[in-house]
């Protein structure tokens, strides 16, 4: 596993889940529910990325900008051990905000930990499901993008994608676009206008089966529980990137 | 023309998932992406004869797979399949090898130009790994250059580094050239002077995907003669075109003598059997390996081989594939145009590729071929085709009946409609 690549899953395909939360959760979105409040994360070797959360809802955008809360993390694996929790950012700024960081998004950040690590006591719950799902697939996609540019394995299925566009969505929402050429893989919300190649879930409920392992995937191909559509090489390659976000978000 | 639905094959795919990996695993299975949408094929069958297979619920297909490349005579030939079972009452996996063993390489010999000597094994991979040891025995060299693209079986270092099970260094010694480029494959050998053991191609360039192409001007001239020049083994994979070029070698079709040459698919019509042929100067290195397998020397496929070898020579197979293929595809290619769209073919005749033209993701091809399989005609997407002797004219008139309305099914609904008619069980 691929250090970087750990820290840019969790900086650019984790945490911009949070944005998910205040449809899905009421005590996440009574969290989200303040004055807004801007974090900005600087990871050095990595790059930065911004939260702003308020009024109701959480913006992720990757990139630095202006932010009440500034912090430092000198080195992907210094990101990746805050993630686990064996390690704190240094606050270049907001020194005063340090109490809504500790408290209200750690809380956030917890209940996203919570819908992302299902037990079999939570998935019970049909609405725990689609969360689950939906969070799920939201990070696998980004972390598809990461992996492609990062992990070494990732890099040679990227560099034989031929160029185009492929849709990974759900019946009736979400969806997502993966464009490929040139060795990248790059994500982004919104099916794309002109798809190359599709993979398509029937349902949320489906979608999250497969990911979270309860479905084989070769059998739900087999089974039509998830359609491919398209240019085959884009898929086939793509598949073994998917193949490795268990090896970044488990 | 009636739709075709496949509930037994689903049912049965179920309890498959239960005991198989992925229900179906391998290149027949449904994620080789040769089924899209896999709701428009049959996973199973139940019974096949000629032309034709049946699937689980009774529904006729012709057959354009034919077995992904065995069936060149037709599913059950009386004379091959006689011949095995014949066979079967005296005896088939014995201590001692029968006498088929030397009748096979006898006949071998006969038939396909290069040949000095044949050895047999089970499938295709079998003979392509030990093409490769045969030449590293022969040289004291390490490497072998393929061509980008090219199928060479499932063993690592056939396959594509990244993918699961295969590591870097299973391909430490395997170089890659693009089909054609006799530049790039020149420039290799100065690269690696004295490294490279073997070059190892199909005779023409069929991949999966992507358009076929045949030799260019002059290319199987040049790499004969520096391949010669450089001591190295020129190795031919006829596993997939053997027979159906030339039954003397595909080597033959193309005006040049291979030092080995693998057989498969056709060689038996099925029966399990392949054979790796070979010229007298590599009689000692073959002789030396160690290679061997509990099944090589079954009896059966080895009858079953002489019985389809011999009929393949009678018939000139070659000749018949290559004429009804080339109707065929002439026909496809007319029902294509009446609607508006154009079939882009592609490689040799009984063997061919084909997509439509315009077509970038692939979506239109994949609706058309999804049409004509649930009107029983059995294509896949992506891979090439094959004819089999057993065809007739009404086969073809009946392929082109249904190609005719799935095109015009296709213009109607456009891709995405098909795949929605073909979700909800619509005709």
């Amino acid at each position: 596993m691929d250090q970087r690549t750990k820290a840019g899953c969790e900086l650019f395909a984790l945490l911009p889940c949070l944005e998910e939360l205040p449809a899905l959760d009421k005590e996440a979105r009574e969290l989200a529910s303040g004055r807004p409040v801007r974090v900005e994360f600087r990871v050095g070797g990595l790059g930065r990325a911004r939260l702003e959360v308020g009024g109701g809802a959480i913006r992720f955008s990757r990139g630095g900008g202006p932010a009440e809360i500034r912090l430092w993390l000198p080195s992907p694996a210094a990101l990746s051990a805050m993630f686990a929790g064996r390690g704190s950012p240094i606050p270049l700024k907001g020194l005063t905000r340090l109490g809504w960081l500790t408290g209200p998004f750690t809380r956030l950040t917890k209940i996203m930990e919570g819908y992302l690590k299902p037990s079999p006591e939570r998935l019970a719950d049909p609405a725990y499901r689609v969360a689950n799902a939906r969070l799920s697939l939201r990070a696998a996609v980004f972390a598809m993008a990461e992996i492609a540019s990062g992990d070494p394995e990732g890099r040679l299925h990227a560099s034989r994608m031929p160029k185009g566009e492929i849709e990974v969505s759900v019946a009736g929402g979400p969806a997502f676009a993966l464009a490929a050429g040139e060795g990248r893989l790059e994500a982004r919300l919104g099916a794309p206008p002109a798809a190359r190649a599709r993979m398509r879930f029937p349902s949320l409920e489906a979608a999250g089966a497969l990911l979270r392992g309860e479905t084989d995937a070769h059998l739900a191909i087999a089974e039509g529980k998830v359609e491919l559509w398209g240019f085959v090489p884009l898929l086939d390659n793509l598949s073994h990137v998917l193949g490795l976000v268990p090896r970044y978000l488990s | 023309m009636k739709t075709y639905e496949y509930p037994r094959s689903r049912e049965l795919l179920a309890r498959a998932a239960r005991v198989l990996p992925g229900g179906l695993p391998g290149h027949l299975g449904p994620v080789s992406g040769c089924y899209m949408p896999v709701e428009a094929y049959p996973i199973f069958s139940s019974r096949a004869q000629g032309a034709y297979f049946w699937d689980l619920d009774g529904n006729r297909f012709v057959d354009y797979m034919c077995a992904y490349g065995p069936n060149i005579l037709g599913y059950g030939d009386p004379d091959v399949d006689g011949a095995a079972l014949a066979q079967l009452r005296e005896g088939n996996c014995v201590s001692a090898p029968s006498a088929r063993t030397v009748e096979l390489a006898e006949l071998m010999v006969d038939t396909v130009d290069m040949a000095d000597w044949a050895f047999f094994c089970k499938n295709g991979g079998d003979t392509t790994t030990m093409a490769l040891m045969v030449a590293r025995a022969a040289t004291g060299r390490k490497k072998v250059v393929l061509t980008r693209g090219g199928y060479h079986g499932v063993a690592p270092w056939a396959q594509k580094e990244g993918l699961p099970g295969v590591t870097s260094e299973d391909l430490a010694n395997v170089l890659y050239v693009d089909f054609g480029d006799y530049e790039g494959l020149e420039r290799l050998f100065a690269e690696r002077k004295g490294e490279i053991a073997c070059f190892m191609s199909t005779p023409y360039y069929h991949p999966v995907f992507v358009d076929n192409r045949l030799p260019p001007e002059g290319w199987w001239a040049k790499v004969r003669e520096l391949c010669t020049r450089e001591g190295a083994v020129l190795a031919i994979d006829d596993v997939r075109c053997g027979f159906r070029l030339d039954v003397r070698g595909s080597d033959r079709h193309y005006g040049f003598k291979a030092d080995l040459m693998c057989f498969c698919k056709a060689l038996a019509n099925g029966w399990n059997v392949s054979a790796l042929c070979g010229i007298e100067a590599l009689r000692p290195a073959a002789s030396d390996l160690m290679y061997t397998g509990s099944y090589w020397n079954s009896a059966a496929p080895m009858a079953a081989a002489i019985a389809c070898v011999r009929k393949m020579r009678e018939l000139d197979v070659a000749k018949v594939c290559t004429r009804l293929g080339t109707e065929l595809t002439e026909g496809l290619k007319a029902e294509a145009r009446k609607q508006g769209f154009e079939l882009v073919v592609s490689g040799e005749p009984s063997m061919w590729y084909m997509r439509l033209a315009g077509d970038d993701s692939l979506e239109a091809h994949q609706a058309w071929v999804a049409e004509c399989v649930r009107r029983g005609v059995f294509f896949t997407n992506h891979h090439n085709l094959f004819i089999s002797a057993a065809m007739t004219r009404a086969d073809v008139d009946f392929t082109l009946e249904a190609a005719a309305e799935a095109f015009v099914s296709l213009r109607k609904l456009g891709p995405e409609g098909v795949r929605r008619a073909i979700a909800e069980g619509r005709a």
